[in-house]
């Protein structure tokens, strides 16, 4: 039997005099993996962190956390888990006053690796946090979320407002972060900022869950190439005008593996969702890698 | 630590919410106080500070004119406990006005209950105390200025005598409703609160009324009362005096100075638990 960490029932969600957001949205996470979870604007991507958090408290079904119910906000769940949403706050100390507030209440935070990410990040630690800027904040925060060691990390748009190299920087920390027993879940528009990074990956659309595939599963399913023509190929399940020709999505009938573009299959997703479920069998439920 | 295993396919939720939410642990407790001075209390010495010097300079330079008050210092105490009191409470769950600060208060690894309490120990006990040393400082280098201008003003200041302890309790109690307000209130707590008492009192005035108009029918015309006042016996009878100033005073006096705080802490626990970012 496999293990799930996260399970989600049922899930009915919809804030004060709007249209329901969730309506019986189902979803099984199992530990050890970085999950992307892709939507658009407007989607419920925000608030199914909340919810599985419980900065907000579902309407009806329920959701289980390591066996909790993360509505009661168990200080012992708190403690294994960092959610790092979009818009932050930090208080007006120094980083070194704020870890030394913040990381005795997370039992394996580990101060060495925190002081590590953030040489790697190129922060000093005697800065005021509320002087610094919205980059070096956040870098500062995702430091000091790896460094907690919880065993669920939750990113809001974690490379909104870095430059560059931070970026390459963050993917390349996160990849040695992360150990096995770990699950992070990043919620993202920069797909091309997680290449290589994000797996499985978890679609929200129209408050559902469409897809959530491993990437294995995808490449053995779709093929996606770049083809340089200047009319719009026939009978592929997607294709999107790029500079050179289309980027086309098709149903993997060679058994060739083609490398996905998060972007792409993302829009595919998105415009064939009912094409998508014949061509994944169990397609909402969770076929991550073992 | 995790003392719960990773849940699998067949397992059931433990959904005991009392038990996560007045989980109560020491050392996180203690965290969550360093924390409060650590992050929110700067401001709020400085503001206290610069309070106190402002009386200072008030008390010495207009004691002159304003002669020999022996109830100066009692009657400042009072107004300074009761108005910063009010104020301070109500600002004390601060974090929980903006989205981006609650999210940091509420997934802070730590229970209901130890959020709560230690909210409560620094305005209900934190408060007191603190406001109690610094107004003897103050009183004692107000006397000491005077005593060394030539004449003294002021009456000392006795800290554990029956007013400023009476005034303590008073404010201990009353200050239960300002912690209600810090949490069921998104900013301007403090005002907000105050409204809300006004309109209670007006409601529950016009409650009264009706209820007295509905029990004291007969002595009414129409509207009005006071015409047929004097045939109103107005001394009510012994056994019913021996009531009110007996069982039922003693009732009433339980229910203000613990009935309400702790109704109004047991509600504002509940609130801080149902928030929502």
């Amino acid at each position: 039997m496999k293990t799930i960490m996260l399970q989600i029932n049922n899930l009915k969600y919809h804030y004060r005099k709007s249209k329901p957001l969730f309506e019986g949205l189902n979803l099984d996470i199992q530990p050890g993996n970085i999950y992307g979870l892709l939507g658009r604007n407007g989607a419920g991507k925000s608030t199914l962190l909340k919810l599985m958090t419980g900065l907000l408290f579902p309407k009806a079904g329920n959701i289980n956390l390591f066996g909790y119910n993360p509505t009661n906000r168990s200080a012992d769940l708190l403690a294994d888990i960092f959610f790092l949403p979009e818009e932050l706050y930090v208080p007006s100390v120094t980083i070194t006053s704020f870890v030394d507030g913040y990381s005795d209440f997370y039992p394996n935070f580990d101060r060495t690796a925190f002081d590590r990410y953030l040489s790697e990040f190129a922060i000093p630690t005697d800065h005021r946090m509320d002087k610094m800027s919205y980059g070096q904040k956040k870098k500062t925060l995702i430091s000091f979320a790896l460094a907690t060691n919880a065993r669920l990390l939750i990113f809001d748009e974690p490379t909104n407002g870095l430059d560059i190299p931070s970026k390459t920087k963050f993917r390349k920390i996160l990849a040695g972060a992360v150990s096995e027993d770990q699950t992070i879940f990043i919620s993202t528009h920069q797909v091309r900022d997680m290449a290589n990074l994000l797996d499985p990956i978890i679609i929200l659309d129209n408050g559902k869950i469409i897809f959530n595939q491993s990437l294995e599963n995808v490449t053995k399913r779709l093929q996606f190439e770049l083809i340089s023509t200047m009319t719009e190929p026939q009978g592929a399940l997607y294709s999107e005008r790029v500079p050179g020709g289309f980027y086309v999505v098709n149903e993997n009938t060679t058994g060739e593996e083609t490398e996905p573009d998060l972007e792409i299959l993302f829009n595919a997703i998105v415009a064939n969702p009912e094409r998508m479920k014949d061509l994944f069998p169990k397609f909402q439920s969770t076929t991550a890698p073992a | 630590m995790l003392t719960r295993q990773p849940i699998n396919g067949n397992r059931q939720l433990n959904n005991n919410i009392m038990k996560d939410s007045l989980n109560f642990r020491f050392d996180r407790f203690i965290k969550l106080l360093r924390n409060e001075i650590k992050f929110n209390h700067k401001g709020a010495l400085v503001v206290s500070a610069g309070i106190f010097v402002l009386l200072t300079f008030i008390a010495v330079f207009t004691s002159e004119r304003v002669g020999h008050d022996g109830s100066f210092m009692n009657i400042w105490y009072g107004i300074t406990l009761m108005f910063g009191g009010f104020y301070y409470t109500s600002i004390a769950f601060r974090e929980l006005n903006r989205p981006h600060t609650a999210h940091l208060y509420l997934m802070t690894p730590a229970s209901v209950l130890e959020k709560f309490l230690s909210k409560w120990t620094f305005t209900v006990i934190g408060y007191t105390l603190a406001h109690l040393v610094i107004y003897t400082l103050f009183s004692t280098l107000v006397l000491a200025i005077d005593g060394y201008s030539g004449e003294v003003y002021f009456n000392p200041f006795e800290p554990f005598s029956a007013i400023p302890l009476l005034l303590m309790k008073l404010y201990m109690t009353l200050s239960s409703v300002f912690l209600l307000g810090s949490i069921a209130f998104r900013r301007y707590e403090f005002f907000k609160t105050q409204i809300f008492l006004n309109v209670l009192s007006i409601v529950l005035a016009l409650i009264g009324v009706f209820l007295f108009r509905i029990v004291f029918n007969e002595y009414f015309t129409g509207m009005s009362f006071v015409p047929r006042m004097n045939n109103v016996i107005m001394e009510p009878e012994a056994k019913v005096k021996a009531f009110v100033e007996g069982p039922l005073w003693t009732a009433l006096q339980y229910l203000f100075w613990l009935g309400l705080p702790l109704l109004l802490w047991t509600v504002g626990f509940f609130k801080l638990k149902e928030q929502e970012v």
